[in-house]
């Protein structure tokens, strides 16, 4: 299998793993948290599959990102080239910044 | 029997920046739409919420947003979609607000 | 000895009317009771158009599957039965022990998942008192 070129994903801040997956949800490259993590990648299979064909106006273009934010770390997906990248990061929310 | 629910997706109406609310059960059948969020809408969002439920059953259900780009950066819209007590709600508002 | 010593519960059609009215709001415009073989037991609702017929086609949809139900995957009993017309949704549920069944006509503003909620509801409250009563 030819290498998979991760862009700058390691270079995202707060990232704690990524994950690439082709068309057919199988894992290209892993990395971090979410090393080989199989469940993970056929979840967002699933998702992503039912969230591009969603269509919230009728002038709409495209789907650009579907994140799933848990109450410490988010999981954002997007589809680009016929793969799709998966990032976990930690989640700080912003109003626990402003109030301390 | 459904005017509170009614009365609740008015005023979230109101709120800036928000285009429309749907509430869905869990199979995907629509409880109350308002604004533009369609009543088609309800069968993605509860089977979103359905796939991270199944997959993450021991936590506090996530926050699913789905951003989505229009002819103009204006018209960029995300849809925020919660589960809470089996039922699902979608929230239609604009990314620059 | 009297003839109704045996029922401690007495079933009001006049309160039923009521319970059954209380459904008919935010685009519902119709609840009716329907017995197993078709007949109209109680009605609520407005523009009482052909409700008989209703009654009956109902209980006529419902029998169909019910009787059609070896042919689904698993061999539970029919719960709920929604139907989503040209002109209006549809719900119906059964309602107590005795083969009787509830009906909820309603606009096509009125969501299917509210529609089943309402109808939900409305048997589960109805349960008690209507198991206290036998249709033959």
């Amino acid at each position: 299998m030819s290498e998979v070129y991760a862009h700058n994903i390691e270079d995202i801040p707060d990232q704690l793993g990524y994950l690439i997956l082709n068309e057919d949800g199988a894992v290209l490259s892993s990395h971090g948290d979410l090393i080989n993590d199989e469940k993970t990648a056929k979840v967002f299979m699933r998702m992503v599959q039912i969230a591009w064909k969603v269509k919230l106006c009728e002038e709409q273009r495209s789907v650009q990102r579907l994140s799933l934010i848990f109450s410490n770390h988010i999981l954002l997906a997007t589809v680009s080239n016929g793969k799709i990248y998966i990032v976990k990061k930690a989640y700080v929310p912003e109003q626990a910044d402003s109030e301390s | 029997m459904e005017s509170l629910l009614q009365e609740k997706l008015e005023t979230t109406l109101q709120n800036p920046g928000i285009h429309g609310i749907v509430c869905t059960d869990m199979q995907g059948l629509c409880l109350g739409n308002q604004g533009a969020a369609f009543e088609e809408l309800a069968g993605p969002i509860a089977a979103l919420c359905e796939e991270a439920y199944k997959q993450w059953p021991s936590q506090d259900s996530p926050v699913i947003v789905l951003e989505t780009t229009g002819p103009k950066s204006s018209a960029d819209l995300s849809l925020l979609i919660k589960m809470s007590d089996g039922i699902c709600t979608g929230i239609i508002k604009s990314k620059h607000n | 000895m009297n003839g109704f010593s045996a029922i401690d519960i007495m079933l009001n059609p006049h309160d039923l009317t009521e319970i059954l009215g209380q459904a008919n709001t935010g685009g519902v415009h119709s609840t009716l009771l329907v017995n197993p073989h078709g007949a109209l037991v109680a009605f609520s609702g407005y523009g009482d158009n052909a409700v008989r017929v209703k009654a009956t086609i109902s209980s006529n949809i419902w029998s169909a599957y019910e009787h059609s139900r070896h042919n689904a995957i698993d061999d539970d009993s029919l719960h709920c039965l929604i139907m989503s017309c040209q002109t209006g949704n549809v719900a119906i549920h059964h309602a107590g022990s005795s083969g009787l069944l509830l009906c909820m006509f309603a606009d096509k503003t009125v969501g299917h998942g509210m529609l089943k909620a309402k109808i939900a509801a409305m048997a589960k409250f109805l349960n008690g008192p209507l198991n206290t009563i036998v249709v033959s």
